[in-house]
């Protein structure tokens, strides 16, 4: 929508000119209006002063981009841009497994999808949705109902009327498609096209693994609202499923993750206790390891203002003090029998003053990399 | 330009080397530098990837002189474009690639080059009176890259040598920060920028097989089995990137480029 201060441009008041806050759309200034109007709280035809090119302009700001498409809670389209640098990518790529009914094993390759699940960044993710294909004259009420308590969008023949679709089969269509992709969501995002308006969804028919997770991280990136999968491969979906998460994180939240005591594995008095700073990156490196160990442990995220661990400590913001003070507030760490402190290899400077700050606990310098965690834990013990 | 591809091999392994990559080349290959590169070079011509990166992944300045000593020995019988890549520690590679620049007699591929030991390593580039390139790597920011660039090229680096590296994670480990920077490069040179029109290369597969999901055995069977996990997750990465912008991908499994062709199209 156009800005308040774009509006009023057009408006008596902004020219000081006869009519100026005649207030006859309800609004006591022009101004109000403007702002009325720009947040959509209003519509254009209450003002009997706006020039016909003020009209086009709104009209045209207010036409959709991208319809969205929406199942049971999960929307896919609705996209506004065509690189996610420029503001955000909204509705993340709807992954759904094709179950064609008409075939006699068909409820062994259901189960096999239902089962799958994988934990990314302690976030659980199975598939969005069955494609149900090939359902004629098949009595399948039973089994859209199972699907449905199982947690699955069921997608039809008939629904696919609300998405623009696309097929492909091998890898060297993939350049192609990418193409036509590209200038479906060009059409969409930036002319407001409305024949392409429509949210895109594509068939991957391919069955060679690899040349389903390279097809399939095209699409992810290059705009495909849906995938429909024929052919499952539990290793290619999982990182399919992990570069979706990147390719639609919001590039404007801070890098950086809450300071407080996290916990993996449920953690109790035995547990380890490791401290790291609050830099995104370094919080899910040294979380991935821990919520890898055997073992469970706490996790204690200082307040570095998303700086990873050398940045801070030059910067002064992880210090003895710093650290100290966010150990000794948090209750849970109290329960700790064996009081000791892991801290990052790169802080080894620290340890003696940390040390002062808690003499409760036994403060160890630990690894300089989050991947040396579990071989470091297994030898020394802690 | 059409994508090109590179394969990494690395100046000693241990155990924490891949399984997957072990198998592939083959346990005894893996633990001598000159007959890997041997093999590694055969595939690649075989394959049609373009340069093999040879990764000196060293610990200590004791250990510049044999890795001087083998580079010399394999440059006099590459018949492919080399990729000289130092341990991204900036002291030791201050002291380490100068040493192999040294050794050099045609010319190569330098990397990486960093803000820190920029002067030094360029400066030996330049006396080496060889053509080499350099690889100019910063850390995920648009404006550091900028800067190095433009620094270099003031140091006497002509444009045509340099190529940039903006250090890119791979898929589940930050990814996202790498493919939005190269996009936006590429967005700028369209818009005329021309200090940031140079090539682009990521370490797609090195960064991959930092990755738990890429190395390890110890999952549930939702991930998959191990070798289609570590060619996807390097597939995943790798693809995306191209796709943001990338002109050169480095990959560590033969596999991953001779797949990627079959989409990008080759290189020779």
């Amino acid at each position: 929508m156009l800005g308040a201060m774009e509006i009023f441009k057009y408006l008596p008041a902004s020219k000081k000119a006869e009519n100026s806050n005649c207030k006859a759309c309800g609004c006591p200034t022009c101004m109000m209006f403007s702002l009325k109007l720009s947040k959509g709280q209003i519509t254009i035809d209450k003002c009997p002063h706006t020039p016909l090119e003020l009209v086009e302009k709104v009209s045209e700001a207010v036409k959709i981009q991208q319809k969205t498409v929406e199942f049971g809670g999960k929307k896919f389209g609705g996209e506004k841009v065509m690189f996610r640098h420029e503001k955000t990518f909204i509705n993340p790529t709807g992954f759904f497994a094709s179950i064609d009914v008409s075939e006699p094993d068909y409820l062994e390759k259901y189960i096999r999808i239902r089962n799958f699940e994988i934990e990314v960044i302690g976030r659980a993710f199975k598939f969005d949705g069955i494609y149900i294909k090939n359902s004629e004259n098949l009595p399948i009420d039973n089994f859209i109902s199972q699907v449905r308590n199982d947690g699955f969008i069921p997608l039809q023949e008939s629904d696919l009327g609300l998405f623009q679709t696309f097929e492909i089969t091998s890898i060297a269509e993939t350049s192609k498609l990418i193409e036509k992709l590209t200038n479906v969501r060009y059409e969409a995002v930036v002319n407001r096209n409305e024949t392409y308006s429509d949210p895109i969804l594509t068939f991957v028919n391919a069955q060679n693994p690899l040349d389903i997770c390279a097809i399939g991280s095209s699409l992810v990136c290059k705009y495909s609202s849906v995938i429909v999968f024929d052919c499952v491969d539990e290793a290619v979906v999982s990182s399919l499923v992990t570069l979706r998460l990147n390719i639609f994180t919001d590039p404007e939240l801070p890098l950086k993750v809450d300071s407080k005591v996290y916990e993996f594995n449920n953690p109790n008095e035995n547990s380890l206790v490791f401290l790291t700073t609050n830099f995104a990156l370094t919080y899910f490196a040294v979380a991935n390891e821990l919520s890898q160990l055997k073992r469970s442990s706490y996790l204690v995220v200082t307040p570095s203002e998303g700086m990873s661990v050398l940045t801070a400590w030059s910067a002064e913001k992880i210090t003895a003090q710093i650290a100290s003070k966010i150990v000794r507030e948090s209750k849970v760490l109290e329960t700790i029998k064996n009081k000791k402190l892991i801290i990052p290899g790169y802080l080894a400077d620290l340890q003696e003053e940390l040390q002062e700050e808690l003499p409760e606990w036994e403060v160890i310098i630990g690894t300089k990399e989050a991947y040396q965690i579990p071989a470091a834990v297994r030898e020394y013990n802690w | 330009m059409l994508k090109e591809f590179a394969l990494e091999i690395q100046y000693k392994v241990d155990d924490t080397y891949p399984n997957v990559l072990r198998d592939y080349w083959g346990n005894d290959i893996v633990s001598d530098f000159y007959s890997w590169f041997l093999k590694a070079q055969d595939v690649a011509q075989n394959i049609g990837v373009k340069y093999i990166a040879l990764g000196f992944n060293i610990e200590d300045e004791a250990e510049i002189e044999d890795c001087a000593k083998v580079l010399s020995k394999i440059e006099k019988v590459a018949e492919i474009q080399l990729i000289i890549k130092g341990t991204a520690n900036k002291n030791l590679d201050s002291a380490l690639l100068p040493a192999l620049i040294s050794v050099l007699e045609k010319p190569q591929i330098i990397a990486p080059v960093q803000d820190d030991n920029d002067e030094v390593i360029v400066e030996a580039i330049l006396a080496s009176g060889v053509n080499h390139k350099a690889i100019l790597r910063t850390p995920i920011d648009i404006n550091l890259t900028k800067e190095l660039n433009i620094l270099s090229m003031d140091r006497g680096l002509k444009k045509e040598n340099i190529i940039i590296d903006p250090d890119t994670g791979c898929i589940g480990y930050g990814i996202d920060y790498g493919y939005s920077i190269i996009e936006r490069i590429k967005q700028a040179v369209l818009a005329g920028d021309e200090t940031l029109n140079t090539p682009i290369v990521v370490f797609s597969g090195y960064e991959s097989y930092k990755a738990k999901e890429a190395k390890s055995t110890d999952f549930s069977s939702s991930w998959g089995d191990n070798l289609t996990r570590s060619l996807a997750w390097e597939i995943s990465t790798t693809t995306a990137l191209l796709l943001a912008g990338a002109d050169i991908a480095v990959s560590c499994h033969p596999d991953v480029p001779k797949k990627l062709m079959e989409l990008f199209g080759g290189s020779n």
